[in-house]
């Protein structure tokens, strides 16, 4: 495939790319996104936007000054995030689900002067900690953002960017540490657009696109906000919080094209009694975030006759690099590269390995980030000249399709977001009862979903007991995310150790896999 | 079954999912209040399932009390054991 980005002219600006190409005749009036009752066209999404950029503008936002946009799936998002785009400066989306500490941290990270949130999240965070920050625009309150914008104009002119110029970040909660900014250009939408959603999941105007992800994360941004504004399609903006309420989403607005992550593929099968999926609106089901297992592919497949396309992206990356292509699925794998991707399978010394043996990912394409801001070393760490090292381990099979191996780390995916196994047993270990802990991922070789599982050696004076275990569960359910906390105890009289007198993870992990009922006493 | 019964069944399902005794009352709702994620509410609902056998879809766009939930659930097996 050509390169994308050398098509683009030297004045490019992506927010007005995606908005005018849907403004021609006939385009205008198609609706863009459906959220609850409402919806909105092109027109007045344009519209909308153009009234966002005014806006920013008159606050004293410049170029490339950074706006922080912390809300759930809205039409808000949506104009803020296309409107400070239009206006020069970057978005910077964040995740709802990340802990407060975090979202102070980003907001001191990446110098927002501007933040669009609710009042529940202006409560929640307040004081707010940044010094930089000069603004906070509600979109509900007593002075919603909606009646602000409709006293603007909307007669703004795109700011002229450049395509390799920074347009926006995406936080990545990352496998360790706190959360990285990946600067991203006007560029890296038009290449994940083109390359992922047109040449490979063939989007088209009458579709209807679905997305699990939420836009703050990479795989939602793209599935909602700008794939169906490549090709004139439609979103749905979900406040979709489980599987319940996907599942009547799904009846609502009648998507073609659901992005899910496996979890909750897994979910909408197991209540299938309880909330029967009307899928005959569905012609395409994609999944990515963490490994989708074989037997769920299976179970979908056999339960609606409709595949999973399974692929696997980065935030670095922007979107997927690696996708099984409909109706040349190979369940359990990742696919092979999207076109426009140079996808490697290297060994130690950076040497490709031969098809069948074990090494680490390497991913080379236009939508790779600029880098982290203020993040030399992990830059420099993640990035290999125009390569990305995913820190994945892969295998290349005869027939081009990869397969993943697991981490170079002791990190893992739980429904789509890292755990690091560090933070759980920090919390663990403020139990009175515990001596040494280790949080493991368990994925029975690929067959189910991971579960976090936690081994557990007790003081002297404690016993292995259910009413134990269940206080020790309950510990982590209040201290963590309900997804980090241990699915499953296991009690052992000591932890291997390796000469240095680290927990010996792989130690525990081979114990296990070669005799489960030996970690168990 | 009565409604004490159907009490302790929902309270026994959460206190296996990990949630404190003490953070359950009558009028603590699922998820504005214990914020269960979609894996929790999967398990609660086949639990429900398993042990009363009653389909109870639990979204959280109509948050549920654990009043509430075994009010539907008395209904439910009220309307089943009257044949309707």
């Amino acid at each position: 495939m050509d390169s994308i980005s050398a098509q683009l002219p030297d004045h490019f600006n992506v927010a007005a790319y995606f908005l005018e190409r849907n403004l021609a005749p006939q385009r205008g009036d198609r609706i863009a996104y459906y959220y609850r009752d409402q919806s909105y066209t092109y027109t007045q999404v344009s519209s909308w936007v153009k009234r966002t950029a005014h806006l920013l503008a008159e606050l004293g936002l410049e170029r490339e000054n950074r706006l922080a946009i912390l809300l759930p799936d809205t039409p808000e998002f949506v104009f803020t995030f296309w409107g400070a785009i239009w206006s020069g400066n970057i978005p910077v989306p964040i995740n709802t689900t990340c802990s407060l500490e975090d979202i102070q941290y980003i907001l001191q990270d990446c110098r927002a002067k501007v933040l669009v949130t609710t009042q529940a999240w202006l409560e929640t965070l307040s004081p707010i900690q940044s010094p930089f920050l000069q603004e906070t625009l509600l979109i509900d309150g007593e002075q919603p953002l909606i009646p602000l914008l409709a006293q603007q104009q909307e007669r703004v002119a795109w700011a002229e960017t450049h395509p390799e110029e920074p347009a926006f970040w995406l936080y990545t909660s990352g496998s360790t540490g706190r959360p990285k900014g990946a600067i991203h250009l006007h560029q890296s939408m038009v290449v994940c657009a083109e390359q992922y959603g047109k040449a490979v999941l063939n989007l088209q105007a009458d579709d209807i696109l679905y997305s699990v992800a939420k836009m703050p994360f990479a795989y939602g941004l793209g599935n909602t906000l700008y794939f169906p504004m490549a090709v004139g399609a439609a979103a749905v903006l979900s406040d979709a919080a489980n599987v319940f309420d996907i599942i009547a989403d799904i009846q609502t607005y009648q998507p073609t094209v659901f992005f899910g992550i496996p979890g909750i593929y897994a979910g909408m099968l197991s209540v299938q009694e309880i909330a029967p999926l009307n899928p005959t609106t569905l012609r395409l089901c994609v999944s990515a975030a963490e490994q989708l297992p074989k037997t769920i592919w299976q179970k979908w497949q056999q339960q609606y006759g409709i595949e999973i396309c399974e692929g696997i992206g980065t935030t670095e990356l922007l979107h997927i690099f690696l996708s099984n292509r409909p109706g040349e699925c190979c369940p359990g794998s990742s696919g092979r590269p999207v076109p426009g991707y140079d996808v490697a399978v290297l060994d130690a010394e950076g040497n490709p390995v031969p098809p069948g043996e074990i090494g680490v990912l390497e991913v080379r394409g236009e939508s790779l980030m600029l880098g982290y801001w203020n993040r030399l070393s992990a830059t420099r760490q993640a990035l290999c000249g125009t390569a990305m090292r995913t820190g994945d381990k892969y295998v290349k099979d005869p027939d081009g399709y990869f397969w993943f191996m697991g981490r170079n780390d002791d990190c893992f995916k739980v429904n789509g977001m890292w755990v690091s196994p560090f933070e759980v047993e920090d919390v663990l270990l403020q139990h009175e009862s515990i001596l040494d802990v280790a949080v493991l991922p368990s994925t029975d070789s690929g067959e189910t979903l991971t579960q976090i599982v936690a081994y557990i050696s007790l003081k002297l004076e404690f016993v292995p007991s259910t009413d134990l275990e269940q206080q020790i569960r309950q510990l982590a359910k209040l201290q963590l995310p309900h997804f980090k906390a241990p699915s499953r105890i296991h009690f052992l009289p000591a932890l291997p150790r390796t000469s240095t007198g680290k927990i010996h993870r792989q130690a525990l992990l081979h114990q296990r896999d070669r005799d489960p009922a030996s970690v168990e006493i | 079954m009565n409604r004490l019964t159907t009490m302790e069944t929902l309270t026994a399902i959460l206190i296996d999912l990990g949630i404190p005794a003490t953070a359950l009352q009558e009028d603590t709702l699922l998820h504005g209040h214990l914020g269960l994620d979609s894996v929790e509410t999967v398990k609660l609902a086949l639990e429900l399932k398993r042990r009363l056998d009653i389909d109870m879809p639990l979204g959280t766009r109509n948050d549920m009390s654990l009043a509430e939930i075994c009010q539907r659930v008395e209904v439910a097996l009220s309307t089943q054991s009257s044949g309707c």
